[in-house]
């Protein structure tokens, strides 16, 4: 009778694993905005950042820019948001997990806010609390597995299954989240962004600039050199976001140029108000669809034309 | 550790294995294994009040044994009984209601001018702290009245006592019930251990699909009832009654599923009360477990001594049963009014005679008739009309919520419920509801062990589907808080 039971309940079990893997395979970019982060192979150029660059940094448009140099392709954005990458130990090592160890010549955009450096008053990250713990990806041991089981089992509350019928959010499998939700409204998207701006001026009282991350900026980037080249980008907002920003963290572009300068590498700020460009953004922080396509042009013309002025490139 | 959480599938697994194939030799040893597993379940989910669960269980065990051994002794008795009913209510009163009467106090100073101010006293509630101790009461109760010898093995008391499907949130189990069971050998039955599974499979449904989907739509419109029309104020009430029933209906499946694979049955707790046609037959279907409770050792002690005034004497002792009913799921003035309400609906059924009258809607057939659906809507607005002072944070909120209800803005169309969400969430009811329907004459919610496999199979891969697709997380249950 046992012997029935497991029969039975291992057949139940097939079919219900079937089904999982069926709609993991076919739609993990449409249930989950971080699954296909943990299918792709092992990267050799990665994006790395918070949901700005997850959303603004499209890794289709790089490769093409990129196509006839001497770059290890394919990009990978392996950005995800800020609860759950800020720049710090952990995710260092979650980057080191997803990076092919093979690299030798790859490109490195490192998307930096200063959010990304804060860390909650309560936890002392020297004391190893950190608030990004038991989140993905620092939740995963494995982060290049297709089906991912374990980003199944550890992460299921992430997963929104009623977006295999919907498709309104695409996490591609080169990392890029495509976001074709936007409502059609101004008042909307007035009313998010004065939503993300009281979220911000609250996380001035609720973090603190943290040393250790910022160390963690310099291991970062001497560990990715080893592997190619590293940049630190300063994404484009709002300027009323950009001064959020400044009152939570006043020296940021300051602690930027001295980290990327002490390793040989540009700090490309696009808030910088002399060459400033002006992106659309739908919430005074996120670039759109559109407009992320043409920042990720244009960064990768900054790119190219500093590799060309230090003769990196012919 | 939730039942709808891979923790608890990691916890299951294992302690079954070992149940049934390593602790199959003898009752003692199955005891022993429910009993660390119980106790580690319980610490997991609050390890601060472990200390006082194996306390009340010695206390109760010991207490037990004292009134049987005094049966030629009167005083004695009572005394242990007394001893026992102090220990119990006062632990409640202690964790549960101090600050209710303490804030009632001054409160009432404060009526009469006093003008005092306080601290509401920063008081932990154990978990589970009602379930248990009613079993314990009832226990006491029962050997006092010499209705069930005393648990003279500790083993299979604690067992009785902490059995960990049913010690968070019941069903309030009774030892006539429960205690034969663990007295003797657990033998494997492959029938009972399918049909758990299966009472798991819909108490999961009920509870991450339909509970969950209705708890968004009932938060929305709770949240900001202020600035909603009334036609959304009754939606809102819609869909928060129908979420605590597949909250807590779909959480006693689980638990008398659960119970089911280690060969143990506990009561039912839920036999589909929406099905009803008056409020005496719903209250027979509503948390059995609580109902039946309240029934003995409440409601039937209360009319005895009534009894001369009749008919009134059986409301009075209706009304103050429901009263505690609803005082017993929390200390507030809403549970109060809750229960209130529900004694009140009586009175229409006493005076006609009519209370004792059990009717299973539709028996034998599809559909109801005309005046049974007629019956069963009246009283489920009723219900509807009790489940806002269930939700609501204070009786102020609670009477506001139903005025706004009836203004002009009935007519308004419900803008805030016209959506994806809602239009969904209406469909996985009217499926919940439908399977309901179909089983309400079986011994629980997904009986179909007499369906061909074909269909039985069928059914369970669409449910899983549902619950993959449509399911939410979820976090807790709403009587964990009580």
């Amino acid at each position: 009778m046992i012997k029935e039971l497991f029969i039975k309940l291992g057949l139940f079990c097939f079919i219900c694993l079937g089904i999982v893997t069926f709609v993991l395979v076919n739609y993990g970019g449409n249930v989950d905005f971080f699954y296909e982060k943990f299918t792709a192979p092992k990267a050799k150029s990665m994006i790395i950042g918070d949901s700005r660059s997850m959303q603004g940094i499209q890794p289709g448009v790089m490769n093409k820019s990129f196509l006839d140099l001497d770059i290890e392709l394919p990009m990978f954005n392996y950005s995800f948001t800020i609860a759950q990458a800020p720049i710090g130990p952990l995710y260092n090592k979650s980057i080191e997990k997803k990076l092919d160890p093979e690299t030798k010549n790859g490109v490195f955009i490192i998307s930096v806010t200063p959010w990304m450096f804060g860390s909650d008053k309560n936890k002392n990250n020297l004391a190893g609390e950190f608030r990004e713990d038991h989140q993905p990806p620092h939740n995963m041991r494995f982060v290049s597995a297709n089906p991912n089981y374990e980003y199944f089992i550890k992460n299921l509350n992430f997963f929104h299954f009623k977006g295999a019928f919907r498709k309104s959010s695409i996490m591609h499998k080169d990392g890029w989240l495509e976001e074709n939700n936007l409502p059609k409204e101004q008042v909307v998207f007035d009313e998010w962004k004065s939503g993300q701006a009281r979220s911000l001026n609250r996380k001035i009282n609720e973090y603190k600039v943290s040393e250790l991350r910022l160390k963690s900026l310099d291991t970062l980037i001497k560990k990715l050199n080893k592997h190619g080249k590293a940049y630190v980008v300063r994404m484009p907002i709002d300027q009323d976001f950009v001064d959020i920003e400044n009152l939570f963290y006043k020296d940021f572009d300051v602690d930027m140029e001295s980290v990327t300068k002490d390793n040989n590498i540009p700090y490309i700020n696009f808030n910088n108000i002399r060459d400033r460009i002006n992106f659309k953004t739908y919430d005074g922080h996120h670039l759109d669809k559109n407009s992320g396509q043409h920042f990720t042009k244009v960064l990768c013309d900054s790119i190219l034309k500093y590799n060309k002025n230090t003769k990196l490139i012919e | 550790m939730l039942f709808n959480s891979f923790n608890f599938v990691a916890f299951i697994i294992p302690v079954l294995f070992l149940y049934w194939f390593v602790f199959k030799k003898s009752a003692v040893y199955q005891n022993i294994w429910l009993l660390v597993a119980s106790l580690f379940f319980y610490a997991w989910a609050d390890w601060r009040f472990l200390v006082l669960l194996i306390t009340s269980t010695l206390i109760n065990y010991y207490l037990g044994l004292k009134i049987y051994q005094s049966e030629d002794d009167d005083r004695r008795r009572n005394t242990f009984l007394y001893v026992g009913l102090i220990f119990n209510v006062g632990l409640l009163l202690y964790f549960k209601y101090v600050n209710f009467f303490y804030e009632g106090f001054y409160d009432l100073l404060n009526l009469f001018g006093a003008d005092l101010s306080y601290n509401t006293l920063q008081i932990l509630l154990p978990l589970g702290i009602s379930f248990f101790t009613f079993q314990t009461l009832g226990y006491l109760i029962d050997v006092y009245n010499e209705e069930i010898e005393p648990g003279k093995d500790l083993l299979e008391f604690s067992v009785f006592v902490t059995f960990f499907p049913k010690i968070l949130s019941g069903p309030i189990e009774r030892a006539s019930g429960l205690m034969p069971q663990i007295q003797k050998k657990r033998r494997f039955e492959y029938d009972v251990f399918v049909d758990g599974l299966r009472q798991i499979l819909w108490g999961l449904f009920a509870k991450i699909v339909v509970a969950e989907n209705c708890a968004v739509l009932a938060d929305l419109v709770f949240e900001d009832y202020q600035n909603q029309p009334a036609s959304t104020l009754i939606l809102g009430t819609f869909f928060y009654a129908i979420q605590l029933y597949a909250d807590f209906s779909g959480y006693s499946n689980m638990a008398i599923g659960v119970g089911k694979l280690f060969g143990i049955k506990l009561m039912r707790n839920f036999a589909t009360p929406f099905f009803s046609t008056n409020i005496a037959d719903f209250w027979r279907k509503w948390h059995m477990s609580l109902t039946t409770w309240m029934m003995d050792y409440v409601f039937t002690p209360l009319s005895f001594v009534l009894r001369r005034r009749q008919k009134q004497g059986l409301m009075i002792s209706i009304v103050i049963t429901f009263i505690l009913v609803g005082f017993w799921h929390g200390a507030n003035w809403t549970f109060i009014a809750y229960g209130f309400l529900h004694g009140m609906y009586f009175i229409p059924l006493v005076y006609s005679g009519k209370m004792n009258t059990e009717h299973i809607v539709a028996k034998g057939k599809w559909l109801p008739t005309l005046k049974e659906i007629s019956k069963m809507l009246f009283l489920f607005v009723l219900i509807m009309i009790t489940d806002v002072f269930f939700r609501a944070a204070n009786v102020s909120e609670a009477f506001d919520y139903l005025g706004r209800i009836l203004s002009s803005t009935i007519i308004d169309f419900p803008i805030a419920l016209i959506n994806g969400t809602a239009l969904t969430t209406l469909l996985l009811i009217l499926i919940f509801v439908s399977v309901e329907w179909i089983n309400r004459e079986k011994t629980h919610d997904l009986e179909i062990s007499k369906y061909p496999a074909v269909l039985r199979w069928g059914f369970y891969t669409i449910i899983f589907v549902l619950i993959l697709f449509f399911g939410r997380s979820a976090e807790t249950f709403i009587y964990f808080q009580f």
